[in-house]
């Protein structure tokens, strides 16, 4: 995927862009569906009001703050049976967001976390300009050279704790609502 | 070119696999991801049903393990002896004392103790001391070392697969790492060609940031800094992090070289 801040980095001189924040798509909305639930026939949109009540009460049991009064819920279903949900969110990383997808059967099982964002403040490019232009005129064409602009980090670790919690309220919001909307 | 990337949250991380974007490429990465899952069931040291943990709370009795486990065990046994202790899996007890470790019972267990501790007969597994087991210094690369097999097997022809930073590509691609660590000073940005690197921070005490600690014997304070190791399976390059730090600046080379494995930065050598 090209990332606007590529474009950014060849308009704006170095010291603009010394905290870019960039972004790292895996993969989108309807691919999450399709991995999460790969005999679902059709994924319906069930979006979920939230009313501040509701939000408390999530908070409660969750542990964790349900910062927004929407979310995003598709419903799986195969052949008319309703398979489980997949649910959008969003959970702060270092500083910026991560989005991810949560697929919660009818048992309230978790049956896969898939990220489809990963957006952090700082890095992600590489900075060193004189390194990227060495990198890039290395081997022109050569097929086996990866794309500069997709970051592959080592060190500085992120615990996976956010989304782990997120998933956590977001089972909450099965058992609270997406469980009493199945006609028994 | 681009790679078809999938990122889960696994091992108390990220777990990012990119490979060749063909047809079959996102079964074969849920098969590595599976495989990754399975390793954290068995060896979470945070999980009271994993494998590890049953070693763990067994109070010294024999208890079957899975041969997967019995491999990662008696490879760290193996290398925390090669290394004279400098890589050791038996520290959790410190590091449960330390806050950085959730600690498993009541009783506290051993700060540290040595390979000895750690008794196999086939697929069974005793320890003879209370002393902990911990693979998180080696645990992380096996899973990048097995995910990476299982794409191999898959016939996936390249790909990397990064867990929150020990990092392996495989196949005939190059590519850059960066290395970011306010100890390093600057970015370090190395090329990776079919080989693995791991990086470790060790801070004074142990934060969200930098959650590692390392105990060692004989060690007056332990060492802070970041160490990168670039070695050709990631986890030789995770436990060599660990040697590295230990290792004074002057040996280092030698010592990392002889395992296999380069130490391509060190914040103690390398920062501005």
């Amino acid at each position: 995927m090209r990332f606007f801040a590529r474009e950014l980095f060849s308009l704006l001189p170095i010291a603009v862009l010394s905290a870019p924040a960039f972004a790292t798509q895996y993969v989108s909305v309807e691919e999450a569906k399709k991995i999460l639930f790969p005999n679902s026939t059709e994924f319906v949109a069930e979006n979920l009001k939230l009313d501040s009540e509701l939000r408390d009460e999530i908070k409660k049991s969750a542990g964790t703050r349900q910062r927004s009064a929407e979310q995003v819920v598709f419903k799986a279903i195969q052949k008319g049976k309703t398979l489980g949900w997949v649910i959008i969110d969003d959970v702060v990383g270092k500083h910026e967001f991560i989005t991810y997808a949560a697929g919660i059967d009818l048992d309230g099982k978790v049956v896969g976390v898939e990220v489809l964002e990963y957006r952090e403040t700082h890095g992600g490019q590489i900075r060193d300009v004189s390194w990227r232009k060495k990198f890039a005129g290395k081997k022109l064409g050569d097929p086996f050279q990866l794309d500069v602009d997709v970051p592959n980090i080592s060190g500085a670790t992120l615990s996976c704790r956010n989304v782990l919690d997120g998933v956590k309220r977001l089972l909450v919001i099965h058992r609270l609502v997406l469980a009493k909307t199945l006609v028994p | 070119m681009q790679l078809r990337r999938r990122m889960r949250p696994l091992l108390g991380t990220y777990v990012a696999i990119g490979v060749f974007p063909e047809p079959g490429a996102d079964e074969s990465i849920n098969y590595a991801f599976s495989v990754i899952e399975k390793i954290q069931k068995l060896l979470s040291y945070h999980d009271p049903e994993s494998e590890l943990s049953k070693i763990n709370l067994a109070g010294g009795e024999w208890t079957e393990v899975s041969a997967q486990t019995t491999r990662v065990v008696s490879l760290a046994r193996e290398f925390a002896e090669q290394s004279n202790g400098l890589f050791n899996p038996t520290v959790g007890g410190g590091l449960e004392n330390l806050g950085v470790l959730p600690a498993v019972t009541n009783s506290s267990a051993i700060h540290i103790g040595n390979a000895n501790d750690i008794e196999i007969k086939g697929n069974y597994i005793r320890l003879r001391r209370n002393v902990r087991v911990v693979l998180d210094g080696i645990a992380k690369g096996w899973a990048v070392d097995l995910a990476v097999e299982e794409l191999q097997h898959a016939g996936v022809q390249y790909g990397v697969v990064n867990a929150g930073g020990d990092l392996r590509g495989f196949g005939p691609l190059e590519f850059p790492v960066q290395v970011r660590d306010a100890t390093l000073g600057e970015d370090k940005i190395t090329l990776i060609k079919n080989q693995a690197i791991a990086t470790s921070t060790f801070l004074a005490k142990p934060t969200a940031r930098a959650p590692s600690a390392l105990i060692a014997r004989n060690r007056l304070s332990a060492p802070v800094g970041t160490w990168s190791v670039v070695a050709p399976t990631a986890w030789l390059a995770d436990a060599l992090t660990k040697v590295a730090a230990l290792t004074p600046a002057g040996r280092r080379d030698a010592v990392i070289g002889a395992y296999g494995g380069n130490c391509i930065f060190a914040s103690d050598r390398d920062s501005v």
